[in-house]
This record gives C-alpha cells, sequence and structure tokens, in this order.
C-alpha cells in the first residue's frame, strides 16, 4: 500500500493571494490521494499591491524608487485584473489587504476543535472579504461567522486572549521555519511558496518520473 | 505571430533559470527572441549585504524580514537548477552588471547566434563564480570569445556605452519593465517565469481563457 503524503498549506486571509492557489490547490487534492493540513500565515511582503516607498529628501536614488515602484505597481494591477477575471472576483474588492490577525485566531481555534470545518471556514472568510466586502476584524463578526458554519463562536470570543497568545507562538514558528508568503506549501520539511510551484509539488507526489516542471 | 521581448540582468539567478525555458520558445514556435538587459539596482529595494568568500556576511544593512525573502528566492532558484543540472553559487555582492548589460546590446548586432553563445557562456560562469563582470577586460574577452571585435566593445563601452545604457534603463523603468525576467509580448507585460503560460497562450493566438501562472516548462537537462 502507498503512503499517503502530507502536504502542508499556509495561507494569509488578509488578501487573495491565497485565494488563487485554491482551484489548483483543490486539482492537486482531487487527483492524487493527498492529506492537506491548512494552516493560517501572516505573509511578510504586501499583496496584491505594493504600498509606494516613503520619499526621503536626501535618498540619491528617490527617483529610481519611485520610477520602479510605478512600474511595479502597473504590474501588480494588470495582474490583478487578469486575477479578477479568472476568479470572477470585483477589482475594487480583491485588491484589499485586511489585518487577519482575528481570523487567524479562530481558525487555530477550529484546528483544536473542529478540524472538519476548517476549509468551509477559509472559503467563507476569503467569501466575506474579498467577495462581499465585510472587513471581519471585530471580535463579533469573527464570532459569527463562526456560527454560521456551526460552530461555537461564543466560546471563541471568550477564550480569545488565550487564541491571541497561541497565534503569536504560531507565527514565531513558521516564521523560524523561513516562511513568509502566502500560499505557501510545505512537502517532506521542504518550502514552496507561491501557487507557481504547483506543477513541481505534482512532479514530486507523483513520485517524480520523467523530466521536473522547471 | 507577436513579437517576443525579454529583459534580464546576468545577476539574477531567476532570470538564469528563466533563460533555457524562455529559449526553448523559439524552436517551439519558430520565433526569434529580442532580447533587452535590465541593470537592477538591487540595493534599493532589498537592501545590500556583501559576504566573505567563506560566505560569511561582512556587511548588510537588510532588515530580518528581506533576509527572509532573499534566502528564500536563492534557495529556491537552487531548488530549480538543481533539478536541470545548473550550478548556481550565491554571490558574494551585488554586482554592477552594466558593463556586461552593453555587452550584450553590443552583441546583439552580430544576430541571434552570436548572441545566444554570448548569453549562454556569461551566464554559466558567472553563476559558477568565473566570471568578473565588472572587470572591462573580462568582458572584452567574451565579446571577443563570441566571435566580435572585443576591443571596439571597450572603446564603444568608455566612450558613449555606458551612457547609452543608462539612458536605456530608465526608459525601461518608464515603460513598466522593473524586474527580470520580464516578458513583453502583445501588449502585456509579464514579470517573472511563472508567466510562460501566458506567452505560450498568446504565441498559440489567445485560444481559450488566458492561463494562470505556473512554473511548467520542461526542458532537456545539461
Amino acid at each position: 500500500m502507498s503512503e499517503i503524503k502530507a502536504l502542508d498549506v499556509y495561507l494569509d486571509l488578509g488578501n487573495i493571494a491565497g485565494l488563487l492557489a485554491l482551484p489548483g490547490l483543490s486539482a492537486l487534492a482531487a487527483d492524487l490521494t493527498l492529506n492537506v493540513n491548512y494552516w493560517p500565515i501572516q505573509g511578510i511582503i504586501p499583496r496584491p499591491l505594493s504600498p509606494e516607498p516613503s520619499r526621503k529628501p536626501d535618498d540619491p536614488l528617490a527617483d529610481y524608487k519611485q520610477l520602479r515602484w510605478q512600474a511595479k505597481h502597473q504590474h501588480e494591477l494588470s495582474e490583478l485584473g487578469r486575477d479578477c477575471e479568472r476568479l470572477q472576483l470585483q477589482v475594487d474588492l480583491a485588491r484589499n489587504q485586511y489585518d487577519a490577525s482575528l481570523t487567524h485566531q479562530a481558525w487555530l481555534y477550529l484546528l483544536e476543535s473542529q478540524t472538519e470545518k476548517v476549509t468551509d471556514y477559509i472559503a467563507a472568510v476569503y467569501a466575506a472579504r474579498f467577495q462581499q466586502g465585510r472587513p471581519l476584524t471585530e471580535l463579533a463578526e469573527v464570532s459569527e461567522l463562526l456560527s454560521t458554519l456551526q460552530a461555537d463562536g461564543a466560546a471563541f470570543a471568550d477564550q480569545q486572549p488565550l487564541w491571541q497568545e497561541r497565534w503569536q507562538q504560531h507565527e514565531e514558528h513558521y516564521l523560524a521555519l523561513g516562511i513568509h508568503d502566502s500560499p505557501a506549501f510545505v512537502l517532506d520539511l521542504e518550502t514552496f511558496q507561491g501557487r507557481q510551484h504547483l506543477p513541481l509539488l505534482r512532479w514530486r507526489l507523483e513520485g517524480e518520473s520523467g523530466a521536473p516542471p522547471v | 505571430m507577436s513579437r517576443l521581448e525579454v529583459f534580464i540582468d546576468f545577476k539574477s539567478p531567476y532570470a538564469y533559470i528563466a533563460k533555457d525555458p524562455t529559449y526553448a520558445l523559439e524552436a517551439e514556435y519558430g520565433i526569434e527572441i529580442d532580447w533587452y538587459p535590465l541593470t537592477l539596482n538591487i540595493g534599493s529595494y532589498l537592501g545590500t549585504a556583501k559576504k566573505t568568500s567563506s560566505g560569511k556576511v561582512e556587511s548588510q544593512n537588510r532588515s530580518p524580514n528581506r533576509w527572509l525573502a532573499v534566502k528564500y528566492a536563492y534557495k529556491d532558484a537552487r531548488r530549480y537548477a538543481g533539478l536541470r543540472g545548473l550550478t548556481l553559487k550565491g554571490t558574494e555582492k551585488i554586482w554592477d552588471t552594466t558593463m556586461v548589460a552593453a555587452a550584450l546590446m553590443f552583441v546583439k548586432q552580430a544576430g541571434h547566434d552570436p548572441l545566444k553563445q554570448f548569453i549562454d557562456i556569461t551566464y554559466d560562469r558567472f553563476w559558477k563564480r568565473e566570471l568578473d563582470v565588472e572587470d572591462i577586460q573580462v568582458v572584452q574577452d567574451l565579446v571577443t570569445e563570441v566571435g566580435l571585435a572585443g576591443p571596439e566593445f571597450a572603446q564603444w563601452f568608455a566612450e558613449s556605452g555606458r551612457a547609452e545604457q543608462e539612458v536605456m534603463q530608465m526608459q525601461f523603468l518608464k515603460e513598466g519593465i522593473y524586474g527580470v525576467p520580464t516578458y513583453r509580448i502583445a501588449g502585456q507585460t509579464y514579470f517573472g517565469r511563472e508567466h510562460l503560460p501566458r506567452v505560450r497562450w498568446h504565441l498559440e493566438g489567445e485560444q481559450g481563457p488566458c492561463p494562470d501562472i505556473a512554473n511548467d516548462s520542461v526542458v532537456a537537462s545539461v
């Protein structure tokens, strides 16, 4: 009997980068016998749009930095448009970046109390933020969302300081492993950041037969 | 068939590992790629660092987050290089590739084959740490090796080549080219080799929906 592989997936619920990976990840999971474990992560790279650099008067590279940012921003906007078309999202909602701490804490809570609800929870948070424009940055909102999934939202609200502490420990853990961007995938202790790696992950999971996709 | 422009920098490991999957498009679609050098000012957006030959960091101004991103990027590039048998040694400093970028433009005038040879040997040796791309004699020798007049290159670079490069770099930035590899085709600009599925989609006549990004090229090992 072949061994069932485990794939750890790290997603930041504060921006759409992780959401964009879900169709490809679903296809991978459907084709292969795979245990997918989902974990929250606060990515350190602003997505989908980079902030404009602060302009320091004594910086000889200030003009270069500004021009480079404009070029990058234009590319990011084009990319966002293509991604929104693919997933049928509205650009004005999909471009938002949220502080996802509370929703990540609730995710950890579910991992301990009702793991089977995690994937529905992820989908619900992404939909609330990037299809409905609900920020979910207030405890009451997150608690209510949990309740709509038949999870104990009130219990999470009562224990939130504990989950905040757990979240901080979790952040330290993944950063120590060098995982810092969403989506990230960890297979056999090897980290892949970005959905562009899904073909290589598939190749690895299928036994590395034939030439690898590069 | 759409014209394909590709922008590279020899000091970028990601541009290096994109080179062969990109060149493969020429055979696959019967096209000739129009290559341009983009000289990245890496220190301006990733901070700077200098290492000793043993790999110890001698000086740096990078934040911990930037170190995380840079370390991962090298590890990722090495992973894909390793799958193809390419050598990709970590650099000891952020190199100034202005001279070798100018040489690319100089060699380009001689046509496809000398340019391909130049790009191949420059990348290969640079990432084996066998090439000092800041030494005019070394770059001149590369130009000579691919069949052109190296001393003429050196003279042109000193007289006007460097200045032309600097003007070109600002023009590229204004046109929206800010990283490597960048692909420009059919009025679209794509940064990163993960966009090769989209480049192929353009080359195939844009049938069906535009594909998602993926590192999905299969190329022969070296």
